[in-house]
């Protein structure tokens, strides 16, 4: 008697899972089959795999010779040593993301396949995270030999990885942004690796504090004032929303350009 | 003549622009291009070198966006936001675009998704395409270790993959040579049956042996449109190629240019034998100023070959060219 509710509402559960599925896949195949061919390309081009093997050596010589001949056995420095080598590294990656499709032609392709534009974008983009967190991720043996032989504080860790990713993520964002008005790769890295360093430094006319209200400005905007707190795991919201708000209005602005290129 | 069109109303026609207009800058590059295809027909997208071909075909395709006017495609207007007429559209575009990195089969099936074709009919499509373009035994191999004929290949076969109504090709066979020039057109001729097909091209022998109808574009403007089995524009110009030896060219050249249906007469050498070739240009192609010229050409030396060339079309061409 209570068996014919219950079989009713599983079975209405089940058209619901089988509706909601079927509108994420419509409304995500773009941005998944972009995503994938990204990934693919990534992966099928030595670039990428060169960038991650080199990231990592680097990231376990800095991090062993601490260990061994600083005798510090601490993430705070592994941070610090992983935001300067993204910042060389980001643009390597994201350098071809548009500027490549810009010059062999492609982008015709893209532009005309029934894509909407933020699809295409953001498809790139996450392909790029992914490989971002992978970078990361291969780090994160450094904390093996730390649990084997002490008790690290786990929370910092988490919290400087998730601030090195942010850091990363924004540093993609604005080289995503760059690559978009490229068609040669080089000069797409050039403009990227120009924007980050200047954002590393932007601050540095605030050490004369001739205008007060400006110094603290440049500060806030200033990523090495920001990543101190980053790489020790301390997530201010003020430095969330500012990464979140820079890699939101460079992926805006990508889109724009996309539409603003088939308007021309 | 720019508004001139063969298809009557846009609801029958598969392509249907009116009146579009595109500027680049302070530079207009089309000018009121009035066009109607029809599905199962062939047209022949034909201009000198900067006419406005490309743009035409990319403003169909979505990739630019028209500044006045209309672009539909089955009824689905074409532009930023157009991705239902996208989704019924083959491109290819000049340079076909296609990732050098990926196998084959990847980028097909990178298209196929992209296309939004669903998952369990992706494989039997690309699978179709493979057949269809004989791509089956590249199919693993990264599309930068391929020839240009197999490029241009793997380029239709994305364009045809998701079987749309409107295939736009923009100067496919460029490039290629002779034999693959051959294939690419039979892929061509086969892939069109019951589609409507935009193929541009500058060589009139191209658009000769495609299509079913032939729209000329020069400066941005269209100058004419008109099937091309009904003997295109009703010229009766055409040329006539006499082969002569043991001659003075010019003296036979100047013979025949008494006849006042012969326009122009160019002599060129040939070289075999010591003997020359004179391209008769005649504006009537009546069979009185072919027997003038045979009889001319014996009267003033050896005449070894004499053959009326298909040069209709060519003649036709270049005479709406130069009339605007």
């Amino acid at each position: 008697m209570y068996a014919e509710p219950e079989r009713r509402s599983k079975r209405l559960c089940s058209i619901l899972c089988e509706r909601i599925e079927k509108v994420l896949i419509a409304m995500f195949n773009g941005l998944f089959s972009i995503f994938k061919k990204e990934v693919k390309e990534y992966f099928s081009a030595p670039i990428a795999l060169v960038v991650i093997a080199t990231f990592w050596a680097l990231c376990g010589y800095f991090f062993s010779f601490n260990l061994f001949f600083v005798n510090v056995a601490q993430m705070v420095t592994s941070f610090h040593n992983m935001t300067i080598l993204l910042i060389l590294m980001m643009p390597l990656l994201t350098m071809r993301i548009f500027a490549d499709e810009n010059k062999t032609g492609t982008i015709e392709l893209l532009l005309t396949l029934p894509l909407k534009d933020w699809e295409t974008v953001l498809g790139k983009f996450a392909a790029a995270i992914m490989i971002l967190a992978l970078m990361l991720l291969g780090t994160a043996s450094a904390v093996i030999p730390l649990a084997v032989f002490g008790k690290p504080d786990f929370g910092p860790i988490i919290g400087g990885y998730i601030g090195v990713f942010i850091f990363g993520a924004m540093f993609m964002a604005i080289g995503v942004a760059l690559s978009a008005i490229c068609t040669n790769q080089i000069v797409a890295a050039i403009l990227t690796w120009g924007a980050l360093v200047l954002l590393w430094f932007i601050d540095y006319p605030a050490s004369l504090d001739l205008f007060p209200r400006l110094s603290e400005i440049l500060l806030h905007l200033s990523l090495s004032a920001q990543h101190v707190d980053l790489i020790r795991g301390v997530l201010d919201g003020r430095s969330i929303v500012y990464f979140l708000s820079v890699i939101v209005f460079s992926l805006s602005a990508t889109i724009q350009l996309l539409k603003w290129r088939r308007m021309q | 003549m720019s508004d001139m069109k063969l298809g009557d109303t846009s609801d029958v026609s598969s392509v249907f622009l009116e009146r579009a207009c595109k500027f680049f800058g302070p530079h207009q590059i089309l000018f009121d291009l009035t066009l109607s295809v029809r599905p199962g027909e062939i047209v022949g997208l034909l201009g000198p070198n900067g006419s406005g071909k490309t743009t035409a075909l990319r403003c169909i395709a979505g990739y630019y966006a028209i500044d006045s006017g209309t672009v539909n495609v089955c009824g689905e207007a074409v532009g930023p936001q157009g991705l239902a007429a996208r989704r019924l559209i083959g491109y290819l575009p000049e340079k076909a675009p296609l990732y050098d990195s990926l196998s084959v089969d990847q980028y097909l099936d990178f298209v196929a998704q992209a296309k939004a074709i669903p998952r369990s009919a992706r494989k039997p499509a690309i699978d179709r395409a493979m057949r269809a373009f004989d791509l089956k035994n590249v199919r693993s191999k990264a599309i930068g270790r391929l020839s240009k004929g197999f490029r241009q290949r793997v380029g239709l076969a994305q364009a045809v993959l998701n079987d749309p109504p409107v295939l736009l090709l923009d100067e496919s066979t460029n490039g290629l040579d002779p034999l693959q020039i051959v294939e690419a057109r039979e892929m061509i001729r086969s892939s069109a049956s019951g589609r409507a097909v935009i193929f541009s091209s500058h060589l009139m022998q191209e658009i000769e042996s495609l299509c079913t109808r032939v729209v000329m574009l020069r400066q941005g403007r269209l100058v004419s449109d008109s099937p091309l089995s009904h003997g295109l524009m009703q010229s009766k110009d055409e040329y006539i190629l006499i082969t002569m030896a043991n001659c003075d060219p010019e003296l036979i050249r100047n013979a025949l240019l008494t006849d006042t249906n012969i326009v122009s007469v160019d002599v060129h050498t040939v070289n075999v034998g010591g003997q020359w070739q004179l391209r008769c240009h005649c504006s009537d192609n009546n069979n009185e100023t072919f027997d003038n010229i045979v009889r001319t050409a014996i009267t003033f030396g050896q005449l070894v070959d004499v053959r009326r060339t298909g040069a209709q079309v060519e003649a036709a061409l270049l005479d709406i060219m130069r009339a605007h």
